[in-house]
């Protein structure tokens, strides 16, 4: 136990401070003043509302360090250190004459992070460390991180306290009457996420008044392992005059209700003053402290969802390069395209959890698994699962995850367990652990219960929780080793009932080198069910997979009336009937018919030629489309189908010459980027899907790209075009500075440029060899640039 | 209050480039699917402030003193004794699902951010009703709304009316180092409040009866100037 909590050990109830704002306007602080400047401008009144929260009775106080942190304080006149040092010398000074601790208090950047905003996780991490450091040396007993609103920034000021201080680190967020943040986090997800990272106390602060704040309280003391802090504000604020209106003594009246689900921190936030502080130690004087229910499930969550494993969970498997070309190449050029596409895919198909697996040869996992997981996460609200053999590309990949994941996988090798789990535990995440060890997979379920044992104890010792510990029996081929299905299903059996723990299999091996795998996979999968699966990885567009689980819920009776099953089954989508096609590709193109264009393509493949098809029929038809669209006969939703139908055809082209194996169709190769600092790609991604369907291979970089990313990838691409978008005039800078790294660089290529507030003059002065006011030009720009 | 109330078929048409061309049947059935999925995910929020004019030559307000610069915000507050500043957003949840149809569909995203688009105006609109009925009670007027970034004012103002408006931690709305609102589909915009009633701009092209087949948008010129 920290020395902090040996020293509180004996008391029931610690108590926070209330408001530093409400007191600062009080005693007329300016509109727009930045609080933290106080200490230097009027020290006595920093020092004076500390020593009133004392008086009432607080044992902990919070420095004004509210704002502190590089962002806020730009153009303040002193340097961040600074300021964090003369506001803690306050605090510590007052703290110190009452025996009470000093908290580093320490509030949101004031910039959204990735994938809503520009800043990156990183970024974030690197000035949160600025600011617990900068704590620390000044003297704070602990950090206080409070009205967080994004789960992910809380986690970046997490793990910046914790790697690089020694103190202890309560993390709280402020919820909408919704019961959710702005950016969309549950009170469940925060606490299973934060108390899982290791923050030493996590709770809800601000947000609504206490009795608002009841039921989010408890729904997060049912997922919290640690202690739990409820500073509410004194009410809602009136819309009119933004005062809050709950007195101190009912304030103090309605806080019972948290001491009754065992909160131990206690204070106040907006419109509290220490005449709260005062009432809520009158009524808590006697007070015993109750406790949370709490339910011990087996949980994984991202801010907005929590996937309790209570029934069967599907995990999709479909991100995983083994033995599936495209999606190999994708990882190896960085198209995130294929794969975000995959994972919105497998979202809609029905998975509960993603698998991420990035192991190609010749790439950076480590790297590549960062990109792939921010990516995914940024289309998906699934948790995800992180695959890897490497111990630093799964680090890599739970470092940036935004939730609670699953690492896949250790065994029970000890130098794996030694390696993997204290990674695990570090990041809160739970673990699957295969069955196998140095000596290879056991044939009998006896032995690979024992790995499974040993696994159990190793995660325990490093303290993983139990319910975080999901055992894999490891599925072998029936066709060559028949007897092992019936070891697998008992290991299963055992980890399931006389472990208590969950279990995983990757169902789809079970069929190897058999007619109709399909067959094999959904009786195997019925079977693992009924032995105890808990989590298979299975494909999640799989219709008949899929319809397997929700009939397994239905007939287990876990699935009451049915309803799930009835609910998924209904709506099945039925298969598209063939069109009588008596209309041509042109026409099909035009009218935007995505799967009418591609029959017809395929159709045509039977007598004409690849590349007429492309050169005669598909190329013309978008022409047309983009005349259209030039003289304002279509507008751009039908230019987008129209290259949508197109791409459709390319699809089946594409598909025919690999078939044949007579080389691509690719005509070039573009660079497309949104320039660093503009987040806004839209845009840029209309240009691209046009691009594509003129055949061109176009590399998307995605947005807020930096110059030196655009020059680096023209170069070792050897990419002749570049285009490059810009919907800000606060970023137009930064498309400048990208073109004149391009230039600098002596990369011989072209570079158009495009964006919402570009003009052709300012394009040719910045250096731009083209200016392409709409798609359809910048399609006209790429023929006259790669032909 | 319900915020957020329509999504205007016609704005969003203006929005996608629509000059009256062939309206296709499976475009329109689009705008409504994409204009339904907006509604139901956008979480609006607004909030306000009021501020009395001091001065107005050169302009200056209580508390935040001479930050509204330029001769266009001079000029549109001319005759008001006070003025509201505004922030509106809709939340981040659209931009999540902006996000994800980027990766399925880019025809169905680009309608999607045309009706997002159209989406926070009608927020704006209901939101500033609201005001307007109010000043109505002590009869008086309000004028259109301008936004940092409008005419001269420039868009750096936008970080006043934020810090201000508390809009962070009000309404979930940033600004970052490039004057970018976050989440996108944000407003921020000053009102001014008058003892005389204000001129409105023009009914736009998108509220008119003829827009669908107006000659004149088809020549990509308005009637009214």
């Amino acid at each position: 136990m920290n020395k902090l909590f040996e020293e509180w050990k004996d008391k029931e109830y610690v108590f926070f401070d209330g408001a530093m704002g409400t007191m600062l306007q009080r005693s007329g602080l300016k509109l727009g003043e930045k609080p933290e400047m106080l200490a230097f401008s009027n020290p006595d009144v920093i020092y004076e509302i500390h020593k009133m929260y004392l008086e009432a009775g607080a044992d902990i106080v919070s420095a004004n360090t509210f704002g502190a942190n590089r962002l806020k304080m730009a153009g303040a006149g002193k340097s961040l250190d600074e300021i964090i040092a003369a506001n803690v010398a306050l605090v510590k000074r007052a703290a110190d004459e009452y025996g009470a601790k000093a908290a580093l208090d320490v509030g949101s950047l004031g910039e959204m992070l990735e994938p809503n905003g520009s800043l990156t996780f990183e970024e974030a991490y690197d000035m949160y460390k600025e600011v617990a450091e900068a704590g620390e040396k000044a003297g704070c007993d602990l950090i206080l991180i409070e009205t967080m609103t994004d789960l992910y920034e809380a986690k970046a000021a997490l793990l910046a306290a914790k790697e690089n201080t020694n103190l202890p680190v309560f993390v709280t967020m402020t919820f909408e009457q919704n019961g959710r943040t702005f950016s969309g986090c549950t009170p469940s997800a925060m606490a299973i996420t934060l108390s899982a990272l290791g923050a030493d106390a996590v709770g809800i602060n601000c947000s609504l008044g206490p009795e608002e704040i009841l039921p989010m309280a408890k729904e997060a003391a049912r997922h919290a392992s640690v202690p739990l802090i409820v500073q509410p504000n004194a009410g809602l604020p009136d819309p009119e005059t933004g005062e809050y209106h709950v007195s101190a003594i009912e304030f103090a009246e309605s806080m019972r209700g948290f001491a009754k689900i065992g909160a131990r921190f206690v204070g106040g936030c907006c419109g509290t003053t220490p005449e709260y502080i005062r009432e809520i130690r009158k009524v808590f004087a006697n007070l015993p402290r109750g406790c949370a229910e709490k339910d011990g499930e087996s949980v994984v969550c991202t801010p907005s969802k929590v996937v309790k494993i209570d029934r069967v969970r599907v995990i999709g498997e479909r991100i995983n390069p083994t033995g599936k070309k495209v999606l190999r190449e994708a990882l190896k050029t960085g198209d995130m395209d294929y794969i975000l596409q995959t994972a919105v895919a497998e979202t809609e198909g029905g998975a509960d959890i993603l698998d991420i697996n990035v192991g190609v040869p010749g790439i950076d996992e480590k790297e590549t698994m960062e990109r792939v997981v921010k990516a995914v996460q940024s289309v998906t609200d699934l948790p995800l699962q992180i695959d890897s053999s490497s111990p630093e590309a799964l680090e890599a990949g739970l470092r940036v995850c935004n939730g609670k994941a699953i690492v896949n996988s250790v065994n029970g090798e000890d130098k794996v367990l030694n390696r993997v789990l204290p990674i695990v535990k570090k990041y809160g995440a739970a673990v699957v652990g295969l069955t196998l060890d140095e000596n290879g997979i056991p044939k009998t379920w006896q032995e690979r219960a024992k790995i499974a044992d040993k696994i159990l104890n190793a995660a325990l010792s490093y303290g993983i929780k139990k319910e975080d510990v999901f055992i894999d029996a490891l599925t072998l081929t029936v066709s060559a080793e028949q007897d092992a299905v019936y070891e697998t299903l008992k290991t299963v059996k055992y980890a399931k009932d006389i472990l208590g723990l969950k279990t995983v299999l990757g169902v789809s091996n079970i069929s190897f080198g058999l007619p109709e795998r399909g067959a094999i996979n959904r009786a195997f999968l019925t079977l693992a069910m009924e032995y105890g699966l808990d989590l298979p990885i299975i494909n999640p567009n799989d219709r008949a997979m899929m319809g397997a689980v929700y009939a397994f819920g239905a007939l287990s009776g876990k699935d009451k009336n049915c309803d799930f099953y009835t609910e998924k089954m209904a709506n099945a989508p039925k298969v598209e009937e063939k069109s009588g096609s008596d209309v041509t590709i042109e026409y099909a193109i035009l009218k935007g018919l995505k799967s009418e264009t591609a029959q017809i393509c395929e159709k045509l493949l039977e007598t004409e030629d690849e590349l007429d098809i492309i050169n005669k029929r598909l190329i013309p038809a978008l022409d047309e489309a983009g005349e259209k669209y030039e003289k304002g006969v279509f507008f751009l939703p039908q230019l987008l189908n129209a290259a949508n139908a197109s791409k459709a055809a390319f699809e089946v082209i594409k598909k025919s010459i690999e078939a044949k194996g007579t080389g691509g169709v690719k005509k070039g190769k573009i660079i497309m980027a949104t320039v660093k600092g503009d987040i806004h790609d839209i845009g840029k991604n209309i240009v691209k899907v046009i691009l594509e369907n003129y055949g061109y291979d176009v590399i998307d970089l995605g947005r807020d790209v930096k110059p030196e990313v655009v020059v680096e990838c023209a170069i070792k691409e050897d990419v002749k075009l570049v285009g490059l978008s810009a919907l800000m005039t606060t970023t137009l800078k930064s498309m400048e500075e990208t073109i004149a790294l391009i230039r600098k660089s002596g990369h011989e290529c072209k570079i158009m440029c495009g964006g919402a507030v570009l003009t052709e003059s300012y394009a040719m002065e910045i250096g731009a060899d083209f200016y392409a006011k709409d798609a359809k030009a910048s399609a006209d720009i790429a023929k006259k640039v790669l032909g | 209050m319900e915020l957020l109330t329509n999504v205007n078929k016609n704005e969003v048409l203006k929005y996608l480039g629509y000059r009256g061309g062939e309206k296709d049947g499976n475009v329109m059935a689009k705008i409504d699917e994409m204009a339904k999925l907006v509604i139901d995910a956008a979480r609006p929020q607004a909030c306000h402030m009021v501020l009395k004019i001091i001065s107005h030559e050169p302009l200056e307000t209580e508390r935040l003193g001479g930050v509204f610069t330029g001769e266009d915000i001079k000029r549109h507050l001319k005759e008001c004794s006070e003025c509201v500043l505004m922030a509106a957003t809709l939340g981040s949840e659209t931009e999540k699902l902006l996000r994800r149809l980027s990766v399925t569909d880019m025809a169905d995203a680009v309608i999607f951010d045309a009706c997002a688009s159209s989406a926070i105006e009608n927020v704006c609109d209901n939101y500033t009703r609201e005001i307007e009925e109010e000043y109505r009670k002590k009869n008086m007027f309000l004028t259109e709304r301008f936004s940092p970034g409008y005419g001269d004012l420039p868009l750096e103002t936008q970080r006043f009316v934020t810090d201000a408006l508390q809009t962070e931690k009000r309404i979930g709305l940033c600004l970052n180092r490039s004057m970018m609102m976050q989440p996108s589909k944000s407003v921020t915009a000053i009102i001014g409040a008058s003892d005389v009633p204000q001129a409105k701009r023009k009914t736009p092209c998108e509220s008119c009866v003829k827009f669908e087949d107006c000659e004149f948008r088809k020549r990509g010129v308005v009637c009214y100037e």
